[in-house]
């Protein structure tokens, strides 16, 4: 286990660079600059800003370069934010997605295991249906369309919460509620599957009949069982929040990284996109590497190599 | 597909209705904008009239009628949906086919390609993809003679930008069915009779993994509808005077406010993509059930 554990600590470095790589060649190799405007710019000055943003010379110089910058922890300057670089760009705006990210990964982990327990508590009775038709419903509601609905309904309507912004509690719930609900509902299902085949085990009869109550069968011996799909689906879950607070921060004008990434990429602003989707790709592998570590640990039949 | 088997899925009130739901859905958008008196990009006098006879599904800023332009937007999403799904087939099956059926160390280092691509935020770089590559692909159309497809290069774009990242789950899937096909008696017994590596892949290893492949496809169409979406919401996909599911839910998104609530134009398009998804998802549960009866709970 330690040693495919050692691999991917390692390895991870390495893909990020990788991944800055990429995303430099992307950018840079299509037609079109950070420097385009509707007037063209005269030769001397553009030359002068390309002299500012380094981005002078033959591309694969350019990137030798950035790379070398990156590996430093410099993402340099912004083309299009005047003056503010690209760490000063992220040390702003992921606290706010990381804040948002969290509120919702914990709403759809602990919301869905809830809903998911007591509908295999309920197996095949009313409340397990009703429970099971919500969570298809839910599953087919992404963000981007229940975030508007949400806004209409709470915000407007019934005035019960602000339309967006960013600072109080109170702005908090209804962009955490739009991004959780439909991995909320995946989870509700993914938990039931698998408490129903917990609950038939012998262990779990044995509790019961030695006059365990049913609420603590059901959450502490069942659960911690049930709960080993749940921990791999953890990672996927976060790249869906991460991608879906892209467009939840842009409904509810919620100052995150997700406008600055889209505006960033309209405008070809070059070491912005390349800065977020690097700190994008190093949270994920983060946790993914967290969610393996959690997963071996949980259990020990499962060997990591 | 024998008759016992299509029977056994109309069995299925699961799929029946939700055939029925996507079949609707499908005629509407091929034939509702030609039954339509009205086009999807025609301005008419009423600005921000209220469902009613005369417009089904009320009309937009512009005067356009908004129930038109949903039916328009099913064409594009739901062509987008399937034709990502088909190229993200055509890359999953032929990745996971050959990794399985080669096996060893080549198996081992395909899958492991797979699992760092699963642990990149693969969305991410379609964005920056497609936004990027536009350009290139509309001068590219350009020079093969085609400038008429130029404005379509982002759709071209989607199709294949989209499709080439769902391909991870249809690959890791199909690899672990041949990995036990390949092991089987037919196989060797085909080997034996000195038929080819590809002949035996693709006339005795492929005709096993459609059912499962089928489930799949089923599944990935709604993910590809679903980030398709995401992207026109955000201004990356298709562009206008073109509408799909996206751009409509992102207009109404923006022309709610305080003072007056215009809802039928965010709630049109949502409720036509929210029940298309649904029905995709009920789809794919329910052909799982009937072709997969291993993963039936």
């Amino acid at each position: 286990m330690s040693r495919g554990v050692l691999m991917r600590v390692l390895g991870a470095p390495i893909l990020l660079l990788a991944v800055a790589c990429l995303t430099f060649v992307l950018m840079r190799a299509a037609p079109g600059g950070p420097f385009d405007r509707e007037k063209q710019i005269p030769e001397q000055i553009l030359r002068q800003l390309e002299q500012k943003y380094k981005l002078d010379g033959p591309v694969y110089d350019q990137m030798g370069r950035y790379l070398w910058d990156v590996a430093r922890g410099d993402l340099r300057l912004s083309t299009q934010y005047r003056n503010r670089t690209v760490n000063e760009l992220i040390a702003q705006t992921l606290p706010v997605s990381m804040m948002l990210g969290a509120t919702a990964f914990a709403i759809a982990v602990m919301g869905g295991s809830v809903l998911g327990i007591c509908a295999a508590a309920a197996h095949n009775r009313p409340t397990d249906y009703a429970l099971m038709v919500l969570a298809l419903v839910g599953v087919s509601l992404p963000s981007f369309i229940l975030g508007p609905l949400l806004m209409l309904v709470f915000s407007f309507w019934l005035g019960w919460f602000p339309v967006g912004g960013w600072g109080e509690l109170r702005q908090l719930w209804l962009p955490a509620f739009a991004l959780s609900l439909p991995y909320m509902a995946y989870i509700t299902r993914l938990v039931r599957v698998s408490m129903l085949e917990v609950l038939g085990e012998d262990y779990v009869r044995t509790a019961r009949s030695k006059g365990v109550p049913e609420g603590r069968v059901l959450f502490v011996h069942a659960f911690r069982n049930a709960a080993l799909p749940l921990v791999s689906y953890s990672g996927p879950l976060a790249a869906n929040i991460l991608t879906g607070s892209l467009v939840v921060e842009t409904i509810f004008n919620v100052p995150g990284m997700g406008p600055f990434f889209v505006n960033s990429v309209l405008n070809r602003d070059v070491f912005l996109t390349g800065g977020v989707t690097l700190i994008y790709s190093a949270l994920l592998v983060a946790f993914n590497l967290l969610v393996d570590v959690a997963y071996v640990w949980l259990d020990r039949r499962i060997r990591l190599d | 597909m024998d008759r016992a088997f299509l029977r056994r899925c109309f069995a299925n009130r699961r799929i029946s209705v939700s055939v029925a739901i996507l079949a609707a859905v499908a005629l509407a958008a091929v034939i509702g904008p030609w039954l339509s008196p009205y086009s999807h990009d025609q301005l008419g006098p009423l600005r921000f009239a209220g469902p009613g006879a005369v417009h089904w599904g009320g009309t937009d800023l512009l005067g356009r009628d908004v129930m038109t332009r949903a039916l328009m937007g099913a064409r594009i999403s739901l062509l987008v949906g399937l034709f990502g799904a088909v190229v993200s087939l055509i890359i999953g099956v032929s990745y996971g086919a050959i990794s399985g059926y080669v096996g060893g160390k080549t198996d081992a280092m395909m899958m492991r390609l797979v699992d760092i691509l699963y642990s990149i935020p693969r969305l991410v770089f379609v964005i920056v993809l497609i936004s990027v590559l536009d350009l290139q692909v509309r001068a590219a159309l350009v020079r093969l003679g085609h400038p008429e497809w130029a404005p379509q290069a982002k759709f071209i774009l989607l199709f294949a930008g989209l499709g080439a990242v769902q391909w991870l789950a249809m690959a890791r899937i199909v690899r672990g069915q041949v990995l036990s096909l390949k092991e089987r008696q037919f196989v060797l017994a085909a080997r034996a009779l000195g038929q080819g590596h590809a002949a035996i892949i693709v006339r005795h290893i492929l005709p096993n993994l459609v059912g499962i492949v089928i489930v799949y496809l089923t599944l990935t169409i709604p993910v590809v509808i679903l980030e398709e979406s995401l992207l026109s919401f955000l201004g990356l996909g298709v562009q206008p005077p073109m509408a799909s599911w996206g751009t409509l839910i992102a207009q109404g998104a923006q022309t709610i406010n305080p003072v007056k609530s215009y809802w039928w134009l965010l709630v049109v398009p949502a409720a036509a993509m929210a029940l298309t998804l649904m029905a995709l998802n009920f789809l794919g549960d329910g052909l799982r059930d009937v072709l997969d009866p291993r993963a039936r709970r």
